[in-house]
């Protein structure tokens, strides 16, 4: 035997022996055990979701969490995005569409144990509308009757809010508003328990307290959060004990724990995807866009339409989908994404033209970027982002448009793009995108461009145009789908083709990877996060 | 255990003289490269910026005979990139050294002549700045101005966002360098010949810079010359955390981390800078320990 070799057994020897207690102690663990073993489901979150409480959130990393321990009056079954029961069992609307009587169930309970009744209805959208709320979702009930006069401190009560007896709650509203229902089915519409969110000390954003199908167990800040079956949960204990949302920023790290087994799924797929785990890609379309956003209250793009036609007909949409980043996505042309009503499919948007580019570029007052100054485009750290960016400042540059890259993480993102409603952000671009909460325009050109909600209500770019936002609200009082949609795509129109606040980039679609093992995966267009967990189910082969 | 029997060693001037050729050879490619990037860079593609992968084809694409380091993960070419990543790497690594030695050089000499308080105060602030870790240093410092096109001065220079880093490795730089020749002065100064040069009538500017400098030279270009593999190194780390130059701007550090994504699956977007750098690091280090051996007679045959 030679040295090397000795040495070697040496080492074998050694490491056996100091593995034997740990097997030991292994085996007799699982005999104890209950004879099922627990179902573990685990995925991935590329940062720390900025909050828990569902008051508060915007986007779909607190979404991820947020939506499985919350639950509202009413919830959007993710498959075919009908309006469907949840803490109501049912409700009727008024002939004149201005009243709604919701019926709770009687076995809806908040992880804490106390049952929900219709004073709990009452209190948490109080709770939302409130202004030390400060709740980006305001919106979401300002339609109710009442709602702006008690948020701004000028009545005790929401005029519109009334509970005849502890299990019927009824909603008036100031005039038919045909998105309401499917309003009240996002999270910031959520049933909270007054006695965890009143806490002063905001011990709920560590450890938020619902009624839906997940309660929150453990939160170890930028590692994991995870979160048990509600035994108590009233439409039936989901099948999966455990989720974990592990919080793994770097894309390679996240795919490597995806392959060696510590993640059963993954939402964002490289485009070189190793040959073993390629049939596990699940391809579904999204129902949202992304762009571009260009900052309208600061220069060079304040009061230059020109300016923003040039940038978006230099940018070669098709190359950026088909070649550069291959896979779901879909080069857009507008705002409304297809397969929500008042899509548009004969807008033209802007295909790559850099004459016309330059044509407009000169009109702008640039001609061949002369006397523009290096403009920064801000995106956060995650997937994709920086080589969409670095591909749009290349586009650019054979125009003579000069970008400078701000790659920051999400919480500096938003900082920098979001602004006040009188402060613009600093950022002048910034990619963003916009998944739509329910199947309807309104929840894309309302919250983002109606001037009303300039600021971190939605409209980062500060688009003001009244034109537009009459249309939007004249769409809204509609009860005929198709007299809607036609108003829908005027508006869109107006925006895309006119004014142009976005650099049009694509219609969302994802690729998830899920393990084989893991069954009712329901791909839903709300989001990849908006996989409804209840229904999920862990079957390993057994081994 | 058997003990082997032991090889005879090479003659100790051989092996210096190998390390010398090869740090050499070495440095001398990377520099020649650096310089003849814009001759032969276009002979593979326009410039480091255009795309020049076939518009059907996902980049990154492998090498071919058209673009023999194939095309990064923007569908560029690598060789050219790679050519004008020796250019930044170099001009940023050498730029930084100079600046940090004529600091060094100065602040020393002038430390250990002057001696009493000068010395002290000088020599504290060096001590201060080798105290703090120079890499987490140079990363607070470079991240606190994230858009140095647009920051004021900085937005002067060629490269802003190089420029930066620039600076940076050279206000790290000098303190090393300034206590060394503070030392070397200070032995120096006690020597015969320096109180010749007194008595000859010498002032205190022509002692220091005639007599006691060239003397403490050997040290100070030994230092100098590792000094500059650091600096690439710190370069390319920067760049890499996306802190040093910008995209598009062709840095080594910045070419591997875009080539991350495809690491597994399509390796060479990622070795042409990665093997760059460890041309350039290690060459200068070989190069620097065969000028010890060579320049400073006072250090044994352990380099390092």
């Amino acid at each position: 035997m030679t040295t090397a070799a000795r040495r070697f057994a040496r080492i074998v020897l050694l490491g056996a022996l100091a593995g034997l207690p740990l097997l030991a102690a292994g085996c007799g663990a699982r005999e104890g055990d209950a004879p099922a073993a627990r179902q573990v489901f685990r995925f991935r979150l590329r940062e720390e979701p900025p909050t828990l409480d569902p008051a508060l959130m915007t986007d779909n990393l607190s979404e991820s969490i947020v939506t499985n321990v919350n639950r509202g009056l009413v919830a959007m079954d993710p498959a075919t995005l009908a309006v469907v029961p949840a803490v109501a069992s049912s409700w009727t609307v008024s002939p004149d569409g201005l009243t709604y009587t919701f019926r709770l169930r009687d076995n809806v309970v908040f992880h804490n144990g106390r049952a929900v009744a219709a004073e709990d209805v009452l209190w948490s959208f109080q709770r939302l509308l409130r202004k030390e709320t400060h709740s980006p979702r305001r919106w979401l009930l300002e339609p109710i009757r009442g709602a702006a006069d008690f948020a701004e401190g000028r009545a005790a009560a929401v005029a519109g809010l009334a509970s005849p007896d502890p299990r019927t709650v009824a909603v008036t509203l100031d005039r038919p508003f045909a998105p309401f229902l499917a309003m009240l089915t996002m999270a910031g519409a959520s049933i909270v328990p007054r006695e965890v969110y009143e806490d002063p000390e905001k011990k709920y954003l560590r450890a938020p307290v619902g009624c839906g199908p997940f309660r929150v167990v453990r939160v170890e800040p930028a590692s994991l959060i995870e979160m048990a079956a509600f035994d108590r949960y009233y439409d039936g204990r989901p099948a999966i004990d455990i989720v974990q949302a592990r919080i793994i920023e770097n894309q390679v790290t996240a795919l490597q724990e995806y392959r060696t087994g510590g993640l059963d799924s993954l939402d964002e797929v490289p485009v070189d995807l190793p040959d073993e785990v390629r049939p596990e890609v699940l391809r579904y379309p999204l129902m949202g866009v992304g762009y571009i956003g260009f900052n309208l209250d600061r220069p060079p793009f304040k009061g230059n339409a020109a300016l923003r036609q040039a940038l978006n007909y230099a940018v070669d949409k098709e190359y950026l989908w088909g070649t550069l980043i291959p896979g779901a996505n879909i080069p857009g042309r507008g705002i409304i994404p297809p397969g929500v009503p008042g899509y548009d499919p004969d807008l033209p948007g802007y295909p790559h033209d850099e004459a016309k580019a330059r044509a407009l570029l000169a009109r702008a007052g640039y001609p061949a970027g002369q006397g523009l100054e290096p403009i920064s485009l801000w995106f956060n750290t995650s997937g994709d982002n920086r080589r969409i960016a670095e591909q749009v400042q290349a586009d650019l540059r054979k125009v003579g448009v000069t970008l400078t890259l701000r790659e920051v993480d999400w919480g500096a993102y938003l900082k920098a793009v979001e602004g006040t409603a009188q402060v613009p952000g600093e950022a002048q671009m910034f990619r963003f995108g916009w998944g739509l909460d329910y199947p309807d325009a309104d929840a894309i050109l309302r919250p983002l461009l109606h001037s009303k909600n300039i600021g971190p209500a939605g409209n980062y770019f500060r688009y003001r145009n009244p034109a537009f936002d009459d249309l939007v609200d004249r769409a809204l009082a509609l009860g005929d789908a198709s007299e809607r949609a036609a108003l829908y795509r005027q508006a869109e129109r107006m925006a895309v083709m006119q004014d142009a606040p976005w650099l049009f980039l694509n219609y969302f679609g994802s690729m998830t990877l899920f393990k084989p093992y893991v069954k009712g995966v329901t791909p839903t267009p709300l989001g990849e996060f908006r996989i409804p967990l209840e229904r999920l189910r862990i079957e390993k082969p057994a081994s | 255990m058997t003990p082997e029997p032991r090889r005879p060693l090479r003659p100790r001037a051989a092996r210096r003289s190998f390390a010398f050729v090869l740090g050499s050879a070495l440095v001398g490619t990377v520099a020649f490269a650096a310089l003849t990037a814009p001759i032969v860079g276009p002979l593979f593609a326009p410039d480091p910026y255009t795309q020049v992968a076939p518009r059907d084809r996902t980049p990154p694409t492998p090498p071919d005979r058209e673009h023999p380091f194939g095309t990064d993960a923007m569908g560029r070419d690598l060789v050219s990139r790679v050519l004008y990543g020796a250019r930044l790497s170099l001009v940023v690594a050498v730029g930084a050294q100079a600046i940090a030695l004529a600091l060094g050089l100065a602040i020393g000499a002038a430390a250990g002549w002057l001696g009493g308080a000068a010395d002290a105060f000088a020599m504290r602030g060096a001590d201060l700045l080798l105290a703090l870790p120079a890499p987490l240093v140079a990363l607070a410092v470079a991240a606190a101005v994230p858009e140095p096109e647009r920051a004021p001065l900085l937005r002067l220079l060629p490269v802003p966002s190089a420029g930066l880093v620039l600076l940076v490795l050279a206000g790290l730089g000098w303190a090393g360098i300034a206590r060394l020749v503070r030392g070397e002065i200070v032995r120096l100064r006690g020597e015969a010949f320096t109180g010749a040069a007194r008595a000859a009538g010498a002032g205190p500017l022509r002692i220091v810079g005639r007599h006691l400098l060239p003397n403490a030279l050997g040290p100070i270009v030994v230092v100098a010359t590792l000094g500059l593999g650091g600096n690439i190194l710190m370069e390319a780390w920067l760049s890499f955390l996306g802190v040093g130059a910008r995209p598009p701007i062709p840095s080594w550090g910045t070419m591997i981390a875009e080539s991350q994504i495809h690491f597994l699956e399509r390796p060479w977007a990622g070795l042409a800078p990665g093997l760059a750098i460890l041309m350039a690091v290690l060459g200068f280090n070989l190069l620097g320990d065969a000028l010890r051996d060579r320049l400073d007679p006072r250090s044994g045959s352990m380099a390092g």
